[in-house]
């Protein structure tokens, strides 16, 4: 910065002068024009961005709580981890019970071997299956084949996640699910060697088009089955996604 | 050499200063008394380096404007309050000299210009005056800045280093390079015959 001028004995300023100049609510006011209204603020709209995330995740997890599968309340008493290194979380289903609809009491002890589903809490009441699925892992590749517990949950070939082999996942009747829950349609995502592929598929089976994609891409990948609904008798439910590692080599 | 009086405070004022810089926080009008208190001391710091008196009292509102505006960020660091204005008033008058709003000047008493010849010659002649005088718009701003706030404002290091963000002994190192750049200056400059005039 250039310096234009020197001055030499300016007359100076008295001290009384400056302080009758002093002029704190022109200040104040000033202050109060330049604050940005909250409406304004990105803070604001933060706010707004979670609070209406929040009131989607809530309302997806209570309508997804409130869909009734079979008609039975399944009560989870214990919950046992079983330290194996196949297996990340092992849990116990310690007593079915039917629902005042059919008064069939069963009691059925099954084991749910999981290496990529952790559920943490199984609420009941007496008509309503209330389930909360916490997380899930990928961390895994082993298949669950233990068919007792599939109760509710949608398989393939009795798989409902982790290794399956290219032949079950083709030649299979498709998505089955226990107690004439019948699959409507579903989205598959999958690899065909160039770039991810996603078909919406209107049945319960993998389409011809879409397993001589799998077939010609020939490695093993993950395949990812979303959206998946279902009509159990009327009504019509969505039921929880399934990953697959589809094997070539097995 | 003097220092300012105002800059230097006890504790006891320090943490008075800092009850009003929370109470500000929470509510504007209770900036009052550090207003009052520190806008003296502003304008005077602005309006040394202007010529205007008008725009000085414009770029002083300017500075309370801002310091209202970021009072929330204030963070209390153990120095006074008004290093962190001088710092805005700083940044608030170089804004106006680009704005064209006014013009960098630098003034001086005759008895500050007699102080400071004294550092480099022996005899206050008319002469050596107007070296110095022409010496002071060759200098750069950032020597110029410490020059004006150690020997115009008698301001201590402590609190020039405060103002500029440098420690005590940086801010000596620095305006004695300053005044040694000045000194060389003062003794390669030679009056044309309009400055002899003038």
């Amino acid at each position: 910065m250039e310096i234009k001028k020197v001055n030499l004995d300016r007359k100076p300023i008295t001290s009384e002068y400056i302080q009758s100049k002093q002029d704190f609510q022109h200040v104040v006011n000033a202050f109060s024009k330049t604050k940005i209204p909250v409406w304004k603020q990105p803070l604001f709209y933060g706010a707004i961005g979670v609070a209406s995330l929040a009131t989607v995740v809530t309302s997806t997890v209570i309508h997804f709580n409130n869909t009734e599968i079979d008609g039975k309340t399944i009560t989870l008493s214990t919950a046992k981890k079983e330290d194996t290194s196949e297996s990340m979380a092992t849990m116990q289903f310690a007593s079915v019970e039917s629902s005042p609809k059919n008064q069939e009491t069963k009691s059925e002890n099954s084991l749910m071997k999981s290496n990529a589903v952790k559920i943490l809490s199984i609420n009941t009441d007496s008509n309503e299956l209330v389930r909360t699925i916490s997380s899930v892992s990928l961390t895994s590749k082993k298949s669950i084949e233990d068919e007792s517990f599939s109760t509710f949950l949608p398989n393939i070939s009795g798989v409902y996640q982790g290794d399956i082999a290219y032949d079950k996942l083709c030649s299979s009747n498709g998505i089955e699910v226990k107690n004439g829950v019948e699959v409507r349609s579903f989205k598959i995502q999958y690899a065909t060697g160039i770039s991810d592929k996603e078909v919406v598929i209107k049945d319960k089976k993998l389409s011809e088009v879409v397993c001589k994609d799998l077939e010609k891409s020939g490695f093993n990948q993950m395949v990812f089955i979303t959206e998946i609904e279902a009509f159990d008798g009327e009504r019509k439910i969505t039921l929880p996604s399934m990953n697959f590692w589809v094997k070539f080599d097995s | 050499m003097s220092v300012n009086p105002m800059y230097h405070q006890t504790n006891q004022h320090m943490e008075e200063e800092l009850s009003w810089i929370r109470r500000a926080q929470k509510d504007p009008e209770s900036f009052g008394p550090l207003y009052k208190k520190y806008h003296e001391q502003i304008f005077r710091y602005v309006y040394q380096r202007m010529d205007d008196e008008e725009t000085a009292f414009d770029v002083t509102s300017q500075v309370f404007l801002k310091a209202l505006n970021n009072l929330q960020r204030y963070e209390y660091r153990g120095v006074p309050f008004s290093s962190w204005l001088y710092r805005i008033a700083k940044s608030e008058l170089y804004q106006s000299f680009r704005d064209k709003k006014a013009q960098r000047t630098v003034n001086i008493d005759s008895f500050q210009l007699f102080e400071l010849i004294e550092e480099f010659v022996d005899d206050e002649k008319e002469e050596n005056r107007k070296k110095l005088f022409k010496s002071l718009k060759l200098m750069k701003e950032k020597d110029m800045q410490l020059i004006e706030m150690r020997f115009f404002e008698k301001r201590s290091f402590r609190e020039i280093g405060e103002i500029l963000e440098i420690t005590e002994n940086n801010a000596k190192v620095k305006t004695f390079r300053a005044i040694e750049k000045l000194k060389q200056l003062f003794n390669t400059t030679k009056l044309s015959h309009g400055d002899q005039e003038s």
